[in-house]
């Protein structure tokens, strides 16, 4: 299965851009294909023409789109966690647990997270999709996305380490005085555990890691990004911070497509050309209406066909 | 060689001695690095920057004993002298 993410600052038309690539796949290459927005302002489903939910809807012969319901994903996340958290920490009445967890709702990296597991489980279930074509979000929230598995697989490997240092030494407690270490919390007794196996903590850091590991596998590295731009010069400038910055962490760009193409824009447009020049290159000119509905988009995807595989 | 009864009991009173205090040795240190583990991982609660609330927030759950030893320390920081003291006990 492949994965194509079209990225680039917002009103570039990475929406348009996607659907129409989705729609190129499924005539051309006769593919299955899901085309799925997760970007918070959804408008996937106004491009094509018709209402989307969170779960692919089939929108012409081969071709399904959903919009990813931004909100309840993070929602979802938050709720499982509050559960567990409610009752664990009932004990702690001084904690005010209700306005931490309002906090942590906001908290830098939560949204990012709740994001990338919503992506994987849409990869990983697959769907029995030949492709699937992501319409993200801008180009900040995206490179969020994308970089925090490889900064959040060292630290959770740096905590698996300390963890381990932490058993080690329970071990040597356990072993001297031939008793399970215990302590005595809100009237109740817990058993402290003194290896990874019972370990709920070092069990959801080896989940952690494994989750962030496949994220790097399938959507930093197995995915393909295509960069979307206007013809004017800061689209451009961030285009070029941003391949620059994709290439660091080892992703694939696929192609550069310029959007809203009009005569003005021919500078930017041959800038463009030759500092993309390793890349597939296609261009949509400004069209006099907007490309709305299957049929409009089979006009843009015939732009596009450098950028099939 | 049978060594007399009194001197082996108090050979294994000097054993179980060095081993108590061994023990308590490691249990400091580990007092030491489950705060420390706690305090990396919810430190944003405390004003710390974390790279991942997220992942914090996952592994919560998980670490009441943690949290309790860590204000447990936090109570004792303002008698460290005290605590070294009660480790090694110098007399």
């Amino acid at each position: 299965m492949a994965v194509y993410v079209f990225a680039g600052k917002g009103g570039v038309g990475k929406t348009t851009s996607s659907a129409a690539f989705a729609v190129l796949l499924a005539e051309r290459l006769g593919r299955r294909v899901l085309v799925a927005s997760i970007d918070p302002a959804h408008n996937l489903g106004d491009v094509l023409g018709v209402e989307l939910g969170g779960e692919p809807r089939r929108v012409w012969r081969n071709l399904y789109a959903a919009e990813v319901d931004y909100e309840a994903v993070v929602e979802r996340y938050m709720s499982g966690l509050t559960e567990k958290l409610s009752y664990l920490y009932r004990h702690l009445k001084a904690f005010n647990l209700e306005g931490t967890l309002r906090v942590m709702r906001y908290a830098p990296g939560v949204e990012e997270n709740a994001v990338l597991e919503e992506l994987l489980r849409m990869l990983r279930s697959g769907g029995g999709f030949d492709d699937i074509v992501i319409d993200p979000p801008p180009t900040g929230m995206l490179l969020r996305i994308l970089s925090l598995p490889l900064s959040a697989l060292q630290w959770v490997r740096g905590l698996m380490r300390l963890r381990m240092e932490i058993l080690k030494r329970r071990r040597m407690i356990v072993n001297a005085t031939g008793e399970e270490i215990r302590v005595r919390l809100g009237g109740e007794e817990y058993v402290l555990p003194s290896s990874p196996g019972d370990d709920p903590v070092y069990r959801e850091l080896a989940g952690l890691e494994e989750t962030y590991r496949e994220a790097i596998e399938r959507l930093v590295k197995g995915s393909t990004i295509i960069l979307v731009i206007n013809p004017e010069t800061l689209p451009l400038l961030e285009a070029e911070r941003t391949y620059r910055f994709l290439k660091s962490i080892g992703a694939r760009v696929g192609g550069v497509v310029v959007n809203k193409y009009r005569e003005e824009g021919r500078r930017v447009l041959e800038e463009a050309r030759s500092f993309f020049k390793e890349e597939p290159f296609a261009t949509i000119p400004l069209l006099p209406r907007e490309p709305r509905g299957i049929d409009r988009l089979r006009e843009v995807a015939a732009r596009l066909e450098a950028l099939l595989p | 060689m049978r060594l007399p009864a009194p001197l082996n009991r108090f050979l294994e009173h000097l054993r179980l001695a060095l081993a108590g205090q061994a023990v308590e040795y490691i249990e400091a240190e580990l007092r030491q690095l489950e705060t420390v583990f706690a305090t990396l991982v919810l430190g944003s609660l405390a004003g710390m920057p974390t790279p991942l609330s997220g992942a914090a927030a996952r592994l919560a759950p998980y670490m009441l004993p943690e949290i309790m030893a860590m204000l447990e320390e936090a109570g004792r920081l303002d008698d460290l002298i005290g605590e070294i003291g009660g480790l090694f006990e110098p007399t």
